[in-house]
């Protein structure tokens, strides 16, 4: 991991990232008059699976500014991807979960901070 | 059928993969990319469920669902076209905005600049030229309805060309009342055709001609509206008329087969047993002159035509006569948007070669593009006579 950053705030180095890419198939995808499988693409769904460990509470409150932000649903994710080039994209976040420590008040620390990120490629923008 | 200029493109479109996007165009902005993920369209060759119809003239209509636009769309007049995305394609580069003029590339915005590199062969197969009649909005999405100037032709045709005037004079006018160009070649038209599109000589070597193809409208009776009236023109064309994918009002006929259609693109198609032949036809001039050529054996076309002349009808019932063909529905799982109505395309089954003339055409996309292609007939039921 070079640096991942979340609009322009460079945010603490995960302790999991995980990129997972699936194709979402056209409702014309299906067997043909001759039983082969043919479909159109839609495009490709980019999940990306990230955790954090130890974070403290000013690292987590510049993480949630970001994935719980109410007014934008998307906001400029950019990461090293599988190929290991620097790229900036529009992604929206679901499911983030948070494992305290909380009751020594010496480690008051996010033990494992875990969300999920998406990304709809296709050409073209808005 | 259109004719893509980059042989990439085509490659792709007949390919059992492809990615494709819509680019709805005003002068000023362009919608493109993922913001539309749904449409669906809807042209005929013919008004009726059951026959194919000389002087039919079908508006065609499509609908387009846009997602996070807070624009007005209402009366606007659109460019729809498909294009297909090339995702190996990286980083947009100077080259490739070459094909696009500057005009083009004023009307994007920059993130759409920086994405145009994804368009193959930046090739762009128009479709249709649009005006929106409907416009629905819930959230995010807004779900319009746009159509071709044909739908306005329902209001009542006043003339602003002296009468008597020619058939090419009154489709000119028309044609400008709507907002439309006539696309249609009088220098070239005379000429004759067989069934195959194949030209006519006479014995001395010369193309035979149908001079009397051009006639003169004396009067417009009250009450007789664009559509009716463009109709009475095709039909003595022996035709049926549409606004093509450039937005130009043009009439055409079936002529011969433009395609082989892939079986592993479509579905098996339903087809019925006995072809439909044309063995007669009759046009109703007035209550107290029907015209009528050939026989009832087989499908009879009946129309209307209060300008219609006994030679006329014979130069149509030379170009109709005995035209055959088999009731199809057919779904082409990877749609080709190439297809114009009036193409005949071919499916070859293990015994058979059927020539499909496309008289509906009925497209859906999601990212992906499928179609249905139909060519309307009595159904299997309907073909056997009751004892």
């Amino acid at each position: 991991m070079q640096r991942l950053l979340f609009g322009d705030t460079e945010i603490t180095t995960p302790t999991v990232f995980k990129i997972d890419k699936e194709k979402v198939m056209s409702d014309n995808a299906g067997l043909s008059s001759t039983c082969v499988f043919v479909g159109d693409v839609k495009g490709i769904v980019t999940t990306i699976h990230i955790e954090w460990a130890g974070l403290k509470p000013a690292e987590v409150k510049a993480i949630n500014d970001f994935i719980l932000n109410m007014d934008s649903l998307y906001f400029p994710v950019t990461y090293l991807n599988e190929e290991f080039e620097e790229i900036t994209v529009q992604m929206r976040a679901e499911g983030p979960a948070y494992e305290q420590w909380g009751w020594d008040p010496h480690r008051r620390l996010c033990k494992v901070l875990s969300v999920d990120l998406y990304s709809y490629s296709g050409a073209g923008g808005g | 059928m259109y004719k893509v200029s980059d042989e990439a493109v085509s490659e792709r479109i007949e390919s059992y993969s492809r990615t494709w996007r819509i680019m709805l165009e005003t002068a000023d902005e362009v919608i493109m990319g993922d913001s539309i993920m749904n449409a669906s369209g809807a042209l005929q060759s013919t008004s009726l469920s059951d026959d194919i119809e000389l002087g039919a003239v079908c508006a065609g209509e499509w609908t387009v669902e846009i997602y996070g636009s807070d624009k007005k769309f209402l009366g606007k007049e659109y460019g729809l076209s498909f294009y297909l995305v090339d995702y190996s394609h990286g980083d947009t580069l100077y080259s490739d905005l070459t094909p696009y003029t500057l005009s083009e590339l004023g009307r994007l915005t920059v993130e759409q600049v920086g994405r145009l590199g994804e368009i193959l062969g930046a090739e762009r197969i128009p479709m249709a030229q649009l005006t929106c009649v409907r416009s629905k909005k819930s959230g995010a999405s807004t779900e319009l309805t746009l159509a071709d100037r044909l739908y306005f032709s329902d209001r009542e045709y006043t003339p602003t060309v002296r009468l008597p005037a020619t058939g090419k004079a009154i489709e000119d006018d028309i044609c400008s009342q709507l907002g439309l160009i006539n696309g249609n070649s009088y220098t070239s038209e005379p000429y004759l055709f067989d069934r195959q599109s194949r030209r006519l000589f006479d014995s001395n070597g010369l193309r035979l001609r149908a001079p009397s193809f051009d006639f003169t409208i004396k009067q417009v009776a009250k009450g007789t509206t664009m559509r009716q009236m463009l109709g009475y023109i095709a039909s003595m064309h022996g035709q049926f008329g549409f606004v093509d994918r450039f937005g130009r009002y043009v009439r055409r006929w079936y002529g011969a087969s433009v395609k082989t259609l892939d079986p592993n693109t479509i579905d098996l198609p339903t087809l019925s047993e006995q072809q439909n032949i044309v063995t007669g036809i009759v046009c109703t001039v007035s209550d107290s002159q029907v015209l009528t050529l050939g026989d009832g054996s087989g499908r009879v076309i009946e129309f209307e035509n209060p300008y219609m002349t006994r030679e006329l009808l014979a130069s149509i019932w030379f170009r109709v006569g005995g035209y055959a063909w088999y009731t199809t529905d057919l779904y082409h799982r990877l749609g080709d948007p190439r297809f114009d109505i009036g193409d005949v395309v071919t499916y070859e089954s293990t015994e058979q070669a059927y020539e499909i003339p496309i008289t509906g055409l009925d497209y859906s996309f999601d990212g992906g593009l499928s179609a249905t292609i139909t060519a309307v007939g009595i159904s299997v039921e309907e073909q056997i006579e009751p004892i």
